[in-house]
């Protein structure tokens, strides 16, 4: 019986947009920066082949090398997409039986029973004989986590069940008398994840590939052939990770900065008196007394530009504070400490410093450039008596633009 | 979880050790010089004859090398010839002789030998299969 792969691949693709965007509604994500939830992986582990030849052999005996690498994005929490690269070999069986393409009898339309590769393999008693089927499938496809469904925290969960699907294409080498070949395969994947660390996820994964009969140069009539593998691997995020990223909450305000912006911006102000006698009362131009303060600050790892992990709720307030305040501008004062490093390769640091939470606050907070004003200071001063303290943005509010 | 974490491990390793020591190991089986098989005519008096042809698992690896003979024990009392990818053959016996005869096939291109699953009983003049309809003999290798 034939599958209706293309059907079964559309109801899963539209299930998987349903499923994810209705668990949108619950998240407190707000955007989707570039640059953020990246990840590549590799993994190698097993694969068999199920044709209806290679399933005459012992199951020992179909057990060959799978390998894998892939790369995506998370768009959401629950919804990815996923580029993967996955082959090498397939142990296959045939009989004297079949057709194959590598002999062609009238312009490839009609083909011949003689397989070039039994002029490289063992023939048994039997007339059969086995084959590897060297090749490379890459497919692109969505995935779906599972907790992130179910969570919907918007953070990476320690452990989640990322079911996945999508369409590919599939090169088998030329090797040993198994003619070159390309087809078109539909892969369906479920992989169980388990996270190390902020970066590192170890992963097992099941995953299907399903392919035209023909692909290793046999006809046989099934119509479509597939394989199963079973791989472990390991998973390297890069960029910034989560989207937990809205600013605030209904329940939650953002701090409102100075209180001087509540004060009435006339400089003059009309009262009436019990005589109903309206007086103008002359009422001095109020002087801009704002005083700069610090809005937060944002630590680093020593000889690092980019800062230490779990201060996105610094992020938060700074970002939430300048959006409140169109009209303030902050100051990046980026220091090192003093005890490391020269003088020079410090001041260099910290302009990276600087450049690297602003570049984070405009490109994932979408805040305006024109807020923000880099101050590299390197280890000419320090702020803070520890030393670790001094590796630090320190973030201050200076004034309106 | 530290259970947990212990057995899935052990199946990933258990599934990468799987998976890369994978390499293809071939049974092997008994090869076979090319036999010389002659009948001693002048011992039989009687004929029968047999067109039989390859079952079609074995035919593709058929070539104009390959032999076929009739035996009465270990005693040869007929070679094949090979016409149109059928083998002819015209096996000797004596007058109400009542013996079993069985077939061997050798392959040249794998250098197998065969013999059939089956006899047949030895009877003059007997006309086993023809060029339309052949005997199809059932083969087992012999080790």
């Amino acid at each position: 019986m034939k599958i209706p792969l293309t059907s079964l691949f559309s109801s899963l693709i539209i299930s998987i947009i349903s499923l994810t965007a209705s668990a949108q509604n619950d998240t407190v994500l707000s955007k989707c920066p570039l640059r953020g939830n990246w990840y590549v992986g590799a993994a190698g582990g097993t694969q068999v082949l199920f044709s209806a030849d290679a399933d005459k052999l012992d199951f020992g005996n179909r057990l060959s090398t799978d390998l894998s690498l892939s790369a995506g994005k998370w768009f959401t929490p629950a919804l990815g997409m996923r580029f993967n690269i996955q082959g090498f070999k397939l142990k296959g069986l045939s009989t004297a039986e079949g057709l194959y393409i590598a002999d062609p009898l009238d312009g490839n339309i009609l083909y011949g029973n003689e397989d070039p590769v039994r002029n490289y393999a063992t023939i048994n008693p039997d007339g059969s004989y086995r084959h590897d089927v060297y090749y490379i499938n890459a497919g692109l496809g969505l995935q779906l986590s599972i907790m992130s469904l179910i969570n919907a925290t918007g953070e990476r969960p320690p452990w989640d069940i990322i079911p996945g699907a999508g369409m590919g294409y599939m090169h088998v080498f030329d090797h040993e008398g198994t003619p070159p070949a390309s087809v078109m395969t539909t892969n369906f994947s479920i992989t169980g994840k388990y996270r190390i660390n902020e970066r590192l996820d170890v992963n097992a994964a099941l995953h299907a590939s399903f392919f035209p009969d023909q692909f290793d140069g046999r006809i046989m009539g099934r119509g479509y052939e597939n394989n199963l593998g079973l791989t472990a691997g390991i998973t390297f995020h890069l960029g910034r990770q989560g989207f937990n990223h809205k600013l605030w909450t209904d329940n939650v305000m953002p701090m409102s900065g100075n209180t001087a912006l509540m004060l009435p911006k006339t400089d003059t102000i009309v009262v009436s008196d019990t005589v109903y006698i309206e007086k103008e009362i002359p009422v001095p131009a109020r002087q801009d007394s704002f005083k700069a303060f610090t809005l937060g600050s944002v630590v680093f790892n020593i000889n690092s530009l980019s800062p230490k992990d779990g201060q996105d709720l610094t992020f938060l307030n700074i970002a939430g504070y300048l959006q409140q305040n169109p009209g303030k501008k902050v100051s990046l004062d980026a220091y090192t400490d003093r005890q490391t490093g020269s003088e020079k390769f410090n001041h260099s640091l910290s302009k990276g410093r600087a450049a690297y939470v602003k570049s984070i606050l405009t490109g994932d907070y979408g805040i305006d450039s024109s807020q923000i004003v880099e101050n590299p200071l390197g280890s000419d001063s320090q702020p803070y008596q520890r030393k670790e303290f001094n590796r630090v943005v320190v973030v201050r509010v200076v004034g309106r633009q | 979880m530290k259970y947990v974490k212990i057995t899935t491990l052990i199946i990933l390793l258990a599934t990468f050790i799987s998976g890369l020591s994978s390499c293809r190991k071939d049974d092997e089986y008994k090869h076979y010089d090319v036999p010389e098989w002659n009948v001693a005519l002048g011992n039989y008096q009687v004929n029968m004859t047999a067109v039989v042809e390859l079952p079609s698992y074995i035919e593709p690896y058929m070539t104009d090398k390959d032999q076929m003979a009739a035996f009465v024990n270990d005693s040869c009392r007929g070679v094949a010839d090979i016409v149109d990818r059928q083998f002819f053959m015209v096996i000797k016996g004596n007058p109400d002789e009542q013996s079993k005869v069985t077939f061997r096939y050798y392959n040249a291109r794998n250098r197998y030998l065969y013999e059939a699953r089956e006899y047949v009983g030895f009877e003059t003049d007997l006309i086993l299969g023809n060029t339309d309809n052949p005997e199809v003999l059932p083969l087992k290798i012999k080790n």
